[in-house]
């Protein structure tokens, strides 16, 4: 058997209100997710001690941003691991 | 990390590495989106070294409609069996309260549906959206003391970047499938013992060939499966069933991985599917694909032109000069001849610098075509709908 199979798991999900929402930007609607994972998982922000992102397909100067602020703007203290 | 649509596959995989490696205890795997009101079109060229939007071809949508044409051509697949996959997934969107698109569609509807890239009418595309998704992932023996029902990673599948969109091979995809094998080996499983599948559905054609790549159907024949509700809630195989790319948002396939694990937890109220055993997440990417853009001096500057126009390097300048002078030619290697195409200053097969530019016969057959209904460049406004054809030649090259 792989040894990591079975080793890893899904402890906790959140997705923001989703479409067409004028007012946020990629990194507002990033943090609105974590919120929400972070609620479903029960863990404490300062628990997260790893992020990994993906800054979206957003390219107007106004709406860009890359979610690794994601981690400054919920003042998460992470080791960068990737 | 920028993958498109595998970077969450990819980043959940890292996720993995990073806690059974001890270099964190829980990591939030992060995505943020504002391409609906930024405006994203997705109308980027396709295409390797010279973009193909010299000849009209470009956007995420023709790389799927090319590979469907295709698909159509070889099996007899229709428009309407893509269209039950539109169903599926709408179907099921319509039980999520947090879709974006929740009212039900018929067949119909999506036959009435305008042409993007034709054989892909709009029914067939995925929204564009704006949206966040978050997966927090840690060890499963810190995951017993959590909240919520544990939820376990069995496998991924290796991460493959590949050279080309596989929509342009027309069908199977060797990475896909190697990707998806890998998995079923990992976990001891296979097709049979799935019960729920969240596959990448950026466009309707894409999640055919899932059907065949991961082993629920044989090459050719994902068109009649995906008929007569199999893969809608109360089938034998649901897919998407929080409505998917096409329906729910498009979230790149992160919400696919929240679906999954809500499935897993049998959360899911009325969209909740039967049996706990499974719940792959397919994940489809491409790689980035590289222009050179050192060159633009050389350009060809026709100021009447308005159409793009190549990016000439030292490296492609044997191409468009034929072209000027209206011979096709692609460069043979001078140690082991084989013909390169994408062009390279070293052969693929024979890693020789040797070359010489070489006339081809200009003969071939039609791979796949598709027709552009939708204008994604202002250029091309007189010439829609117009069609873009991919030649593969008798020399035996990638199609061009």
């Amino acid at each position: 058997m792989h040894p990591l199979r079975d080793k890893t798991a899904i402890v906790g999900v959140g997705a923001s209100p989703q479409g067409k929402i004028p007012g946020s930007t990629a990194l507002s609607l990033a943090v609105e997710a974590f919120k929400r994972a972070l609620d479903d998982s029960g863990l404490k922000k300062n628990q997260i001690d790893g992020l990994l992102t993906f800054p979206g397909t957003t390219r107007r100067k106004r709406a860009t941003t890359s979610c690794a602020s994601a981690k400054r703007s919920a003042s998460i203290r992470a080791t960068r691991v990737a | 990390m920028k993958l498109g649509g595998a970077t969450a596959g990819a980043l959940l995989h890292q996720a993995a590495l990073a806690v059974n490696a001890g270099m964190a205890n829980y990591v939030a795997c992060i995505f943020g989106d504002s391409a609906a009101t930024g405006g994203v079109r997705f109308d980027r060229a396709s295409g390797w070294g010279d973009s193909l939007a010299i000849w009209g071809f470009m956007a995420a949508c023709a790389n799927s409609a090319i590979s469907a044409a295709r698909h159509m051509a070889l099996y007899g697949t229709t428009s309407r069996q893509l269209g039950e996959i539109a169903v599926a997934c709408r179907k099921h969107a319509s039980m999520n309260p947090n879709a974006v698109m929740r009212k039900p569609i018929t067949l119909e509807d999506h036959q009435e549906s305008r042409w993007i890239v034709k054989p892909l009418h709009l029914l067939d595309c995925c929204l564009i959206s704006d949206g966040g998704v978050c997966v927090i992932v840690t060890t499963a023996e810190r995951a017993r003391d959590l909240k919520q029902p544990l939820v376990l990673i069995s496998v991924w599948g290796r991460l493959i970047r590949r050279a080309i969109w596989s929509g342009r091979t027309g069908g199977t995809c060797r990475t896909k499938k190697l990707a998806v094998n890998d998995a079923y080996q990992m976990a001891g499983v296979g097709p049979k013992d799935i019960d729920v599948c969240q596959l990448y559905d950026n466009f309707t054609s894409s999640v055919l060939l899932w059907f065949e790549h991961a082993g629920f159907c044989k090459v050719g024949e994902s068109g009649p499966f995906v008929e007569g509700g199999r893969i809608q809630l109360g089938g034998e195989l649901p897919i998407n069933t929080a409505g998917g790319n096409l329906s729910e948002s498009y979230m790149e396939g992160w919400l696919h991985i929240v679906e999954g694990a809500r499935q897993m937890r049998s959360e899911c109220g009325e969209r909740q599917g039967q049996g706990r055993r499974g719940v792959p997440g397919h994940r489809t990417g491409r790689c980035a694909q590289h222009v050179e853009r050192d060159d633009l001096a050389e350009r060809m500057i026709m100021a009447e032109y308005k159409k793009p126009l190549p990016n000439i390097t030292d490296e492609n300048r044997g191409f468009w000069e034929g072209c000027k002078q209206g011979r096709l030619q692609l460069q043979k290697c001078g140690a082991c001849g084989h013909i390169r195409y994408p062009i390279s200053h070293v052969c693929p097969e024979c890693l020789s610098y040797e070359f010489a530019w070489t006339p081809l016969s200009g003969r071939g057959e039609v791979f796949s075509y598709v027709v552009f209904h939708q204008l994604y460049n202002k250029a091309f406004a007189e010439d829609v709908p117009y069609n873009v054809a991919l030649v593969q030649l008798e020399e035996g090259t990638p199609p061009l």
